[in-house]
């Protein structure tokens, strides 16, 4: 692959562990580009949300190094107020557990949490709020106490209280999990709407029904918690005998590429 | 779809770095947010760390749980009924030796007593190292008023010092509360949780309380782990504006939300619970053997706990 561009993120030798016994993540090397779609494709337990973690800065690496925007990334970087601000407005995350995402009392307080943290004039907060809840069809929510709202809704407004930040790299943890079809299709073809706008969306996710639509790259982690494969969405998802060795099909049963379209 | 305009624009690429950072701004930020989570995450892994050690093949870990609580328990009460010095430490001592032959790091162990507790217990009986609120033979001379103080019913000396009875007493309970601590610890960290509990219940502890203690202990994980999400939600969003009073309003917040959560998940524990057949009896699996060198133990320690008994008896005082 080449690239015109530098990386957005280039780790190089990055493991993790939370106890010293049991790795998370062992030896990850990666590049990532501006623009590219990517999926983390990964059993249960492979590793995948820590990295995620890792790239947005939350956790750092036990040993290895990681650049983001051609800068290192770093515990002590972060300290920097400047540094941070830039950071943490280029960088949104959505997590898997929308319950802990959503902190605020209200949904428009927690829309205005990301853009108030960076300084943004008063009125071109509301502008943002009202345009992303338009966006997303929450604006009847935006009165509402966050836990309160259903499994889909919460989604959407954790979705909305990270994009009233205009990040330009988006990362989402299992970002499917809990949703019901209809959403879960209204989510796939939000993300493209992202991508196509020139984010970088990244998904760390084991369903394979919407890799093929969300990602241009793909990447595999295995249970040893290092990186299995790396290729296009095609490449990875055609691959039945890497799927299986990675533990994300069983051999009985009949995931194939293209299935999620078939009858749509 | 079509997104506002606003949000289709992006960041310079970084072929021209703006994220550098200006040497300007050297000031650190200090967040006690961050601090205290820390402590927080760091505490529950070091429990798991405990579990660690209860799982090494050591001497205490092989001994029946409960003639282990019963032989610890014993050593308690004989620690807070000694009263020389040199027999307490003695024994304690001798807890430093079982705690090596059940591969208890010695460091861990004196670290994680000694370093709290005379700071807590030294705080609490402050007071009576000076004359003024225990009379007794003066030590040192800290101060020598002109007259005495009466302040309505209460009379104070002229002198303030602190008395040779008082710092004896405020030594022996030092001793005593630290080393009843390290017999705790050590009996919780050679022993899993589970066992600790089951002991409990043979010595008539009833039922609902250690039930309630088991799955307290088990949740505490689950809901450490969902304030670790909320804290990495909150950083992944939070550019470093955020005042003193936004964050203590978001600790207060996480607590609430903590409790509601809690509350809940009680709810659905129960639930599931009663969906398995629970009517407030818990039936387990293990049962406990016991061998011959656990009772030979207890014999050892009951020996030890009447000889020490005596002995401070014998030296009188």
């Amino acid at each position: 692959m080449s690239h015109e561009t530098d990386p957005l993120f280039k780790l190089t030798d990055v493991s993790y562990a939370y106890i010293t016994e049991h790795p998370v993540l062992s030896n990850i090397n990666l590049e990532l580009y501006p623009g590219q779609s990517l999926v983390i494709l990964g059993a249960n337990g492979s590793g995948k949300s820590t990295l995620l973690k890792i790239l947005a800065g939350l956790v750092h690496p036990t040993s290895g190094q990681i650049l983001a925007f051609g800068q290192a990334l770093t515990e002590k970087k972060l300290q920097n107020p400047e540094y941070l601000a830039e950071f943490r407005q280029r960088v949104g995350f959505i997590f898997q557990n929308s319950d802990a995402q959503l902190f605020s009392a209200t949904v428009r307080d927690e829309l205005s949490f990301a853009p108030l943290q960076l300084g943004l004039p008063k009125d071109l907060i509301e502008q943002r709020i009202n345009e992303t809840a338009e966006l997303l069809g929450i604006t009847r929510l935006l009165d509402r106490p966050p836990y309160k709202l259903s499994g889909g809704e919460k989604k959407k407004v954790a979705l909305a209280c990270v994009l009233t930040a205009n990040p330009d790299v988006l990362f989402l943890d299992e970002p499917t999990n809990g949703l019901d079809p209809r959403t879960q299709f209204w989510l796939v073809e939000f993300l493209s709407a992202l991508k196509s706008a020139g984010k970088t969306v990244i998904t760390a996710t084991h369903d394979l029904s919407i890799v093929e639509e969300i990602a241009q790259r793909v990447i595999v982690l295995r249970e040893n918690h290092t990186i299995a494969a790396d290729g296009t969405a095609y490449e990875i998802l055609s691959n039945r005998d890497l799927l299986l060795d990675v533990n994300l099909i069983h051999k009985r049963s009949h995931f194939h590429i293209g299935g999620a379209k078939e009858h749509g | 779809m079509d997104l506002p305009l606003w949000l289709q624009k992006n960041s310079p690429l970084p072929t021209t770095p703006s994220l550098v950072a200006s040497p300007s701004s050297k000031k650190k930020r200090s967040n006690f947010i961050q601090k205290t989570l820390e402590g927080v995450i760091h505490f529950v892994q070091e429990s798991i760390y405990s579990e660690e050690i209860a799982l090494r093949p050591g001497f205490l870990q092989t001994m029946d749980p409960r003639l282990k609580f019963l032989a610890i328990f014993l050593l308690l009460i004989t620690v807070n009924l000694l009263r020389h010095l040199p027999l307490l430490w003695g024994l304690y001592f001798g807890i430093l030796i079982l705690a090596a032959l059940s591969k208890v790091p010695s460091r861990f162990l004196i670290q994680r007593v000694w370093l709290v507790i005379p700071l807590f217990t030294g705080l609490m009986v402050l007071p009576s190292l000076f004359n003024w609120v225990r009379p007794g033979d003066p030590l040192w001379l800290l101060w020598t008023f002109s007259t005495p103080f009466q302040i309505g019913p209460l009379h104070f000396p002229a002198e303030l010092s602190i008395t040779r009875q008082g710092f004896e007493g405020e030594v022996l309970l030092i001793s005593r509360v630290g080393i009843s601590v390290t017999l705790a610890v050590l009996l919780t960290l050679t022993t899993r949780w589970n066992n600790l509990l089951r002991a409990l219940r043979t010595f008539f502890v009833p039922k609902i309380f250690i039930v309630t203690l088991e799955m307290t202990y088990r949740y505490i994980f689950v809901l450490i782990t969902l304030m670790e999400d909320m804290f990495f939600a909150r950083k992944s969003r939070d550019a470093g504006q955020s005042s003193g009073a936004e964050q203590r309003r978001f600790v207060g917040s996480s607590i609430a939300h903590l409790f509601g959560k809690s509350l809940q998940m009680s709810e659905e524990v129960y639930t599931s619970m009663a969906a398995r057949g629970y009517t407030g009896e818990i039936h387990t699996l293990q049962k406990f053997q016991l061998r011959w060198v656990d009772v030979f133990s207890l014999g050892v320690s009951l020996m030890a706990c009447l000889t020490l008994y005596a002995a401070d008896k014998v030296l009188g005082g």
